[in-house]
């Protein structure tokens, strides 16, 4: 317990926040069905998450990763979201933009998460 | 007015993202069992129950509950958004495919075809739009 867990809760804002203004940003411009804005975010996430693994903070590793691992990026991705998008673009019958987003979505974000291990 | 609605939308996002991501992060606590030839259950658990009820919420607050704006977004965008993770789905499939691919295979194939049936499934429990009924 302690500065940990607080570090979780700015975290868990910061990245909510994030997410919801680059939805926003991204949705109000963006007119195709596939959803842009989550896939990237999720993408980045996943990249970046696998990179915050490789180093070592020390004996700051556990506030380290309880804010920008679990808090922030934890929070800035999203798989709720993710399902959710791929079922609403099947129920409008959207079935090239729901499978693409579906396939991409899972292929993608584990390359992004091996690329990290091998890049950083 | 358009200002006001923004920013009561930007604070219940920041609630429900604190709430999401403390309770995934207990509920991570409490399953994890340390060790890299098992499918990371509070991770599958947590997107599990995220994408069946974000599927029921989303859907239910269009065409049976009328709620504010910031109320979708608190508990949608922030509460469950924050709650379920895509990053440490990645990782762990990553992690888990090097030690065991059987298994990696297992957990990926698990997540999201059970996520999205869960969402789809949530989308029913709903109910119709009501002028279709």
């Amino acid at each position: 317990m302690g500065w940990a867990w607080v570090g979780l809760g700015v975290g868990g804002v910061l990245g909510a926040w994030l997410r919801f203004m680059i939805t926003n940003l991204i949705n109000r411009y963006w007119r195709y069905s596939f959803p842009i804005a989550t896939f990237s975010i999720n993408m980045i996430g996943s990249f970046a998450l696998s990179s915050l693994y490789l180093f070592n903070f020390g004996v700051h590793q556990k506030f380290i990763l309880y804010t920008f691992g679990s808090g922030l990026l934890g929070a800035f991705t999203t798989f709720s979201t993710f399902s959710y998008e791929t079922a609403l673009l099947l129920d409008r019958r959207a079935i090239l933009a729901s499978l693409s987003y579906f396939v991409l979505s899972v292929m993608l974000g584990i390359f992004c998460a091996w690329l990290a291990t091998v890049l950083v | 007015m358009v200002q006001k609605t923004l920013s009561m939308e930007y604070a219940a996002v920041a609630v429900g993202g604190v709430i999401g991501a403390v309770l995934r992060e207990l509920i991570e606590l409490l399953l994890s069992a340390n060790l890299t030839d098992h499918i990371p259950l509070a991770t599958l658990l947590i997107n599990w129950t995220g994408s069946l009820f974000l599927g029921w919420f989303y859907t239910r607050t269009i065409w049976r509950w009328r709620v504010p704006q910031w109320a979708r977004a608190g508990l949608g965008t922030g509460l469950t958004g924050a709650f379920t993770t895509f990053s440490t789905f990645s990782v762990e499939s990553v992690q888990l495919l090097s030690h065991n691919a059987a298994l990696g295979m297992l957990y990926i194939l698990s997540s999201v075809v059970g996520g999205l049936g869960l969402s789809l499934i949530g989308m029913r429990l709903a109910g119709e739009r009501p002028d279709k009924e």
